[in-house]
Formats: C-alpha cells, sequence, structure tokens
C-alpha cells in the first residue's frame, strides 16, 4: 500500500512539474493537496497500523482476547 | 608463522563471552525490517510531497515576478518589406526572435523558439504563417498562436513599439494558454 502511494506521488510530481514548465498555475495547488494527502495517508498508516496476526505491539498494547 | 583468522568461527569464537550478554545473529544483520522499510517510504512520501509543493512554490513566485525589460531598438525593422520578416535577439544577445511584417503593414514580433522543443521558426511567406520545419507545426503569424501541429502553446508574444519612426522591443511575454484549454 505505502508502495502504491509512493508511485502515485511520483506520478504527481511528474504532473508538478510538467504542469510548472508549461506554466498552468491553475493545477498546480489540487496537485500539491493531492501529494499532500498521499502523505497523511502514508504517515497514518505508518503511525497507527499494525498486523492482525500481531496480540501485543511494539508499544506494549494488548490485544482484547476473547 | 601467523595464522589468518576467520571472521565466522575465530572471531565468534573469541568474543563468544560478549555475546551472551549482547546476542546477535549475523544473518539478521543485513535484513531490513518491516518498521525500517516503512520509515523509509514515509520518508520518501515527505521527499516528493516537498518536492511537488517547492516546484509549485517557485512556480507561483515566477508568475507573480513582473520583470521589466529594457527596450531596445530592431535595426532594419523601418525597412521591413510587407511578407517578410527578420531575426533579431531581445532581451538577450542569447534569446533569438523574429519580427514580422505582414502583408497588411503590421508588424508582429515573437519569440522564435518553438513551444514544441524549442526549435527555431521561420517565416513561410507563401502560407503567410511561422512554421517550425523540425515537426512541422505551424503558428499564426498576427497573433502566435498554434495553427497545427505538435506545439502545446502559443509563442512567445515580444511588445512591439513605434518610436519616431523606429520598432522598439519593449517587453516580452511568455504563453500560457494551452491550445484548446
Amino acid at each position: 500500500m505505502l508502495v502504491m502511494i509512493n508511485i502515485a506521488q511520483l506520478w504527481i510530481l511528474a504532473a508538478t512539474i510538467d504542469a510548472a514548465l508549461a506554466r498552468h498555475y491553475s493545477v498546480l495547488v489540487p496537485l500539491v493537496v493531492a501529494s499532500g494527502v498521499c502523505f497523511v495517508i502514508t504517515l497514518s498508516i505508518i503511525k497507527w497500523w499494525r498486523p492482525t496476526s500481531r496480540n501485543k505491539t511494539s508499544t506494549g498494547y494488548v490485544r482484547d482476547q476473547r | 608463522m601467523t595464522k589468518n583468522l576467520s571472521d565466522e568461527t575465530d572471531v565468534r569464537a573469541a568474543t563468544e563471552p560478549f555475546q551472551a550478554e549482547f546476542p546477535y545473529e549475523r544473518d539478521e544483520e543485513a535484513q531490513v525490517t518491516r518498521r525500517e522499510f516503512c520509515n523509509f517510504l514515509g520518508l520518501t512520501s515527505a521527499a516528493l510531497f516537498a518536492g511537488a509543493a517547492g516546484f509549485a512554490a517557485k512556480a507561483a513566485l515566477d508568475e507573480r515576478e513582473s520583470v521589466s525589460l529594457p527596450a531596445a531598438r530592431i535595426d532594419g525593422a523601418e525597412s521591413l518589406a510587407p511578407n517578410s520578416s527578420l531575426n533579431f535577439s531581445y532581451p538577450t544577445e542569447r534569446d533569438s526572435a523574429i519580427l514580422i511584417r505582414t502583408a497588411d503593414g503590421a508588424y508582429h514580433a515573437y519569440g522564435q523558439k518553438c513551444t514544441h522543443l524549442s526549435s527555431p521558426v521561420y517565416y513561410a511567406r507563401e502560407h503567410q504563417r511561422l512554421e517550425c520545419p523540425c515537426h512541422e507545426g505551424a503558428f499564426n503569424a498576427a497573433t502566435g498562436d498554434v495553427l497545427y501541429g505538435p506545439p502545446p502553446r502559443p509563442l512567445d508574444a515580444i511588445e512591439i513599439e513605434m518610436r519616431d519612426g523606429q520598432i522598439w522591443a519593449i517587453g516580452r511575454t511568455p504563453s500560457s494558454s494551452e491550445v484548446g484549454g
């Protein structure tokens, strides 16, 4: 998932450079916002994602076992 | 005669007491953990975001920055016959430009670089338009707009002014509108 987001961001960066060189200023803000959203999603995944197979995380959280 | 020590056996044997307290497996030494890989991807994501934001910011600054170019007289423009062209440089010696006097006597000036791949355009008298010979693009001589071919936008326009019977270049306006957009 993270790799896919990185690839999407790479594509957005290429589009941003293209738009900047072609002086298409109106599309620059949406492109930067899209890249920012990707970055936020990446951070969210890194911060909160845990493998479902673990019952204990590195921070000490113990999964509820019934 | 000195014996060559083996990294795998002798050194590990010599450091065995320490390994009891600080154990680690050599095979795992070069292994990248999932957490490290995720952090690397996170940094890459941050770098890509910063790159996109940086390019956008620079483009926005360039747009706001209005550079006032010095006026320059175009030598020989007054004697230019209708339906003909004259090459000159503006604003610097390295910025080639073309002055056109159309059949109705009006003057128009453009940067000579084709907006496709920067090949020099020339004035085709028989068709009364600017043509790029490299990839067969063509521009309107009166407006600089793309007539056909691969160029994505019009030619850069050079503002000209008549002063005491002489033609002066007074500014250069980069084209920004996409063909059809």
